[in-house]
This record gives C-alpha cells, structure tokens and sequence, in this order.
C-alpha cells in the first residue's frame, strides 16, 4: 500500500467507503461486528480514509455513518440456524424491512436500507455480512467458532474495499 | 400467531414494533374483566452491577455506556458524579459546561429518533418509519439532520458518536478548542427552527384520550436551569431530596414476572420520571424559545396524558439546542481537560436525566478505589409499574377491540414511554390471555 504512483490531474475522487461493525461486545456473540472492526484497527491493509464505526445498529445511526459514502460494508451478527461463525454475504435487496431475519437488531440493516432509500442516503454499493451467532446472553467474549469467524470476515471486508485476499473469507 | 383451546385462548406476537429492547407483555382477562397486565423487561444493569465490582473507579463510564446503544451519555455523566462523590471531588466550570453540552447532543438524537422514527407514525396513520419516508420524505430527511446535529455534538466532545471514549472520571480526555467547536456551533441556528418546526408538527397529532392524574411526578430539579445533568430530585408530591438519600425514599421491589427490578416511592407507591415529570417540575426553567415553544403547543405545566409525551420531548428538542447554542457561545476551554480524582474509600452516589428520565447510580469504594459495590436504577425500572397501570386501563376500556387491535393499542401506549431497552438484542413477546 506504500507505492507511489502519481495521479492524473483529471484522476476522478477515490471512493469513500466505511465500515460498520453492528454489535454489543456486552452481549458476547452480538459484540463480532465491532471484533471485527478491531482487527481492521490493527491491520496496516486497510486503505487510508476508510472509515470505521462502531454502531448498535440504529438505523438512523446506520445511514448517519454511511451518508455521503460511495460504499459500505456492514457486519451485523445473524441467527438463521447455520453452525456459529458461518459468514453469509447478504444481498441487501433480499434484506427484510424488519431486519429481524437478517440481523438480531430489533431496528436492523432492513429498516437503515430501506430508509436510505426512501430518502436517498444510501452508498451506491452496500455489503452485508452477517456472522452466524449463538450466544448472546450478557457477557464478554465471543464464542470459539465465532471468534474464528473474525479473521476471515475482517479479509472478506478487505476484499470488499478492493485490497487484500479473499483467503478464506467467503464462507458463505 | 394464535392458538385456541381449552378455557382461554393465547395470542402470541413475536416482536413489539418500533420498541428498543426485549422483553414481554403479558395480558389476562377473566370473564370480560381484565385481570392482570404484566410487563417483563430484561434488564442489563443488573448484569453491569456484578461485573462492575472488583473494576477500578476510573472504569465505570466506558463500562456503563455499553448499557445503552441511545443514551450512552447519560450512563456516563451519572457514574462520573456518583464515583467522584464518592472520592470527594466536584467537578463545575468549563468542565460541568462541556458535559452539559455533550448531553444535549444526547437529547437531540435521543428525542429525535424517537419523536419521528418510533413514535410519529402512531400518529400520522404509517405502520413504520419507512412508510413515513415514503409517505412524507421531508419529513424524514428532517429527522435525520436534527439528529445528525445532536450525533456531532457528541461525537465532537465524546470522542465518537457513540459509546463515548472521550470521558472520563473528573472530566475529558481532551477538550476541543474554540476554533472546534465553531463549525458545529454555526449549524445549530437552523436546526433550532428545524426543532422548533418539530414542535408544531407533533402539536398538531390527535391524541387518544388518557390521563394520569393519579401519579406522583419525580424529576431532578436543578437551580442553573432545565434539569439535565444533576440537581435535586422534586416531586409533585413534595419530595426534595439529594442523591445520598435516593434509597431513603425510593425501594426496589423484585416482582416474578420480570427480572427488572420496579422501583416505588417508599409508603407512596408508583410514580413516573421522563420527560412529562421533567417538564411538569422544570417548565420555568425552559429557556426563551423552549417556552415559547411549550406555549405554541398549548402545553400544560400538569400535563397528565403520557400520549402527549411526544410534544414534551420536542419542547426539550428545542431547549436542548438553544442550551446547545449559548454553551457555544460562552465556550472557553478549561485550563485541563480533566480535575484529578484520587481514589479514597468511599460511597458516592450520582444521577442526571437521561432522555428517558431519572439514572442514579452508587458506588461503593475500598482504599485503592476498587468497586466493591454498584447500584443503577435506570428510568424504565421506574417508569414500568406506571407503564402496567396505564396498560390496565386501556385494555380495560378496549376489551371488545379484537387481539390484533388492542395489541395495537397496548404498543402505542407503551411507546408513550420509550422504554430504554435498547441494550443490545431485544424481542417482545405479547401475550393475551382470555377465559
């Protein structure tokens, strides 16, 4: 990432992107969106103005984060059955409204994309990935299979943001 | 999803709308008379008290701001005050300013959100925040500035937008300078006439008829101003009491139906805090705007229908930035962004209004100032007798509504309360039972 090359003068504005890490990290399992912002945090890959937010998934928080970005990546804990730690990419057209069946928020990823929409705040490119949780009862600490599941997906949103490998990120 | 059989019959609803949090209702009518209404909330302070002790005193306000995702700030400045009584020190000038400023941001985003996303379309006939956006866009995008002004504030002086890492026991790690604070300061003229277009909007919204005359209101009430940061707990029943005496006057009662514990004035009963006590008890308070605002609604200082909660939380809006806005104005750096506070063996107690009402918090202190007690009694623990009673009521008058109807009306009513239980994963289940 340190190479310099020099940029036409008529190069367009680089994307803006951010990352949002949806969780509680008091609720164990729930807290692997901002895990997964923590190791983003400590990895020299993540390209200089991306921005990372912690969030508990409000939607209005949500679109506030991503308003004026021209990509999103949003990692939010799921419960669809599949063995913990299983990461699932979702296609945010398939997305309830509720958000209940993606994400375990109560006002989740549906509600800030469809209000994105209704309102025309929303990046251009929205990722979701959803982590497959299985305790999130107050506490600290993440499961072992999800814990597992933090590197991988910290890539995957590399891979995302078009940089870094995809070397076991897609577990979908 | 309803199942019959037997005596009585079930009616079981996955999730209360447009309510943060988890938990449950639960409804028993017997022979057309309704017999008992039961509000489970599950309540994460418990959970923080436990794991506060043994932690350092330094420690509470990163850790009680996880409770809740909406009102992390109100957390924080509520055990910032408890653990500095308990060490001895004040902390007033800039720095007691510059908190003040940073829960005004946390009103805005905290009123805003519930006022348009959570508790409008109640009123204006949508079943959720996105079909207001569809229906009336305007109305949305006005939302979402509004808030994005109070998220600034309290990204500008906590550090991030939220779970503020920039506080800490005796002040800030960091205070922004003047030239800082400039930008945001410029953007909140609009956003008052935005609040106080808010303020017209709900004004306007027809309310069901409800009024609790009966209940004793319970609000901090503080000389410097509008009750927001700390005072002396008022009621309209005559109490007047400072934080060291909370447990004096107030008892906590476990009941079996919910691991909340409900908090009772002791020999008076159920009482109510948030914003309808905090206007009743501060209305002379508000500053110019708010109170012309208040007035333009058509506001009574006994305002008694928690259904018009709604028009105080816009009051509060607008005082919120207008307090926002001369805070900016005075604003001058403190000379250190924190006052020392040395550990001591001790106890402290602290409480301010967060936007749902009353937080106290209580610390207990060894010589190393390591936590070997924590209390917290936050607003939805108080206010959740007063919810079931208005609960009662109202399935009371509605008993020949059907399940689906008078779920409805059981949800608006909770909704008057914007119950904080937001603290992380949350459904609410709804139970009626009929025999």
């Amino acid at each position: 990432m340190t190479e310099l090359v020099e940029a036409p003068a008529e190069a367009p504005a680089p994307a803006r992107a951010v990352v949002i890490g949806v969780g509680n990290p008091f609720r164990r399992d729930d807290g692997v969106g901002p895990a997964v912002l923590d190791a983003l945090r400590g990895s020299p890959e993540v390209p200089e103005g991306v921005q990372l937010v912690d969030s508990d998934g409000e939607p209005t928080r949500t679109i506030l984060a991503w308003d004026g970005a021209d990509i999103a990546v949003v990692i939010d804990a799921v419960h669809t059955g599949a063995a913990p730690g299983t990461v699932h990419r979702v296609d945010p057209d398939a997305v309830p409204e509720g958000g209940r069946a993606g994400g375990s928020h109560a006002l989740g990823p549906g509600e800030a994309i469809a209000l994105g929409r209704a309102t025309g705040r929303i990046p251009r490119r929205v990722v979701l990935i959803g982590v497959e949780v299985t305790d999130t009862s107050m506490g600290v600490g993440l499961s072992k299979g999800v814990a597992a599941a933090v590197g991988p997906v910290a890539h995957l949103v590399l891979h995302e943001l078009g940089v870094g490998s995809t070397e076991g990120g897609d577990g979908n | 999803m309803t199942h019959r059989g037997g005596a009585g019959r079930t009616i079981r609803v996955d999730a209360l709308a447009r309510v943060e949090g988890e938990g449950a209702m639960y409804v028993d009518i017997h022979d057309g008379e309704v017999r008992d209404v039961q509000l489970r909330i599950y309540e994460p302070p418990r959970f923080f008290e436990a794991f506060l002790r043994g932690r350092r005193h330094t420690e509470p306000p990163d850790i009680t701001a996880r409770i809740c995702g909406i009102c992390p700030v109100a957390y924080q400045m509520s055990a910032c005050q408890a653990v500095e009584a308990a060490c001895g020190v004040t902390v007033g000038g800039p720095l007691r300013d510059l908190r003040r400023l940073l829960y005004c941001g946390e009103w805005i985003e905290s009123h805003v959100l519930h006022i348009y996303l959570l508790h409008a379309p109640d009123f204006l006939g949508v079943d959720s925040a996105v079909d207001l956006a569809r229906a009336e866009p305007e109305l949305v995008q006005r939302a979402l500035d509004l808030k994005k002004v109070g998220n600034d504030i309290v990204e500008l002086i906590g550090g991030r937008p939220i779970h503020p890492v920039n506080v800490r026991v005796g002040g800030f790690y960091r205070a922004p300078t003047r030239d800082e604070l400039a930008p945001l300061a410029a953007r909140l003229p609009d956003a008052l006439a935005a609040a106080e277009e808010t303020v017209r909007l709900v004004a306007s919204f027809h309310f069901p008829e409800l009024r609790r005359g009966d209940v004793e209101l319970v609000a901090l009430r503080d000389e410097a101003g509008y009750a927001m940061l700390d005072g002396r707990l008022v009621s309209t029943g005559g109490l007047d009491i400072g934080p060291d005496e909370f447990r004096d006057h107030v008892e906590e009662l476990q009941v079996p139906h919910s691991n909340a514990l409900h908090a009772r004035l002791r020999e008076r009963g159920e009482y109510l805090v948030g914003p309808m006590a905090r206007f009743a008890l501060n209305h002379d308070r508000l500053l110019p705007r708010a109170a012309a605002s208040a007035a333009g609604a058509g506001l009574d200082p006994d305002e008694r229908n928690p259904f018009r909660s709604i028009v105080v939380r816009a009051v509060e809006v607008v005082q919120a930035l207008e307090q926002a806005i001369a805070l900016c104005e005075a604003y001058e750096p403190p000379p250190e962004p924190a006052v020392a506070v040395p550990p001591r063996r001790g106890v402290g107690s602290g409480w301010s209004e967060a936007p749902r009402g009353l937080l106290w918090h209580r610390y207990e202190l060894d010589d190393e100032g390591v936590i070997t007690e924590a209390a917290i009694v936050p607003p939805t623990s108080q206010n959740q007798p007063s919810i079931e009673h208005d609960l009662f009521h109202l399935v009371e008058r509605n008993l020949d509504l059907d399940d689906d109807a008078l779920r409805v009306v059981c949800e608006r009513a909770i909704r008057n309360y914007d119950p904080c239980i937001s603290c992380a994963t949350h459904f609410l289940d709804l139970t009626v039972e009929r025999s």
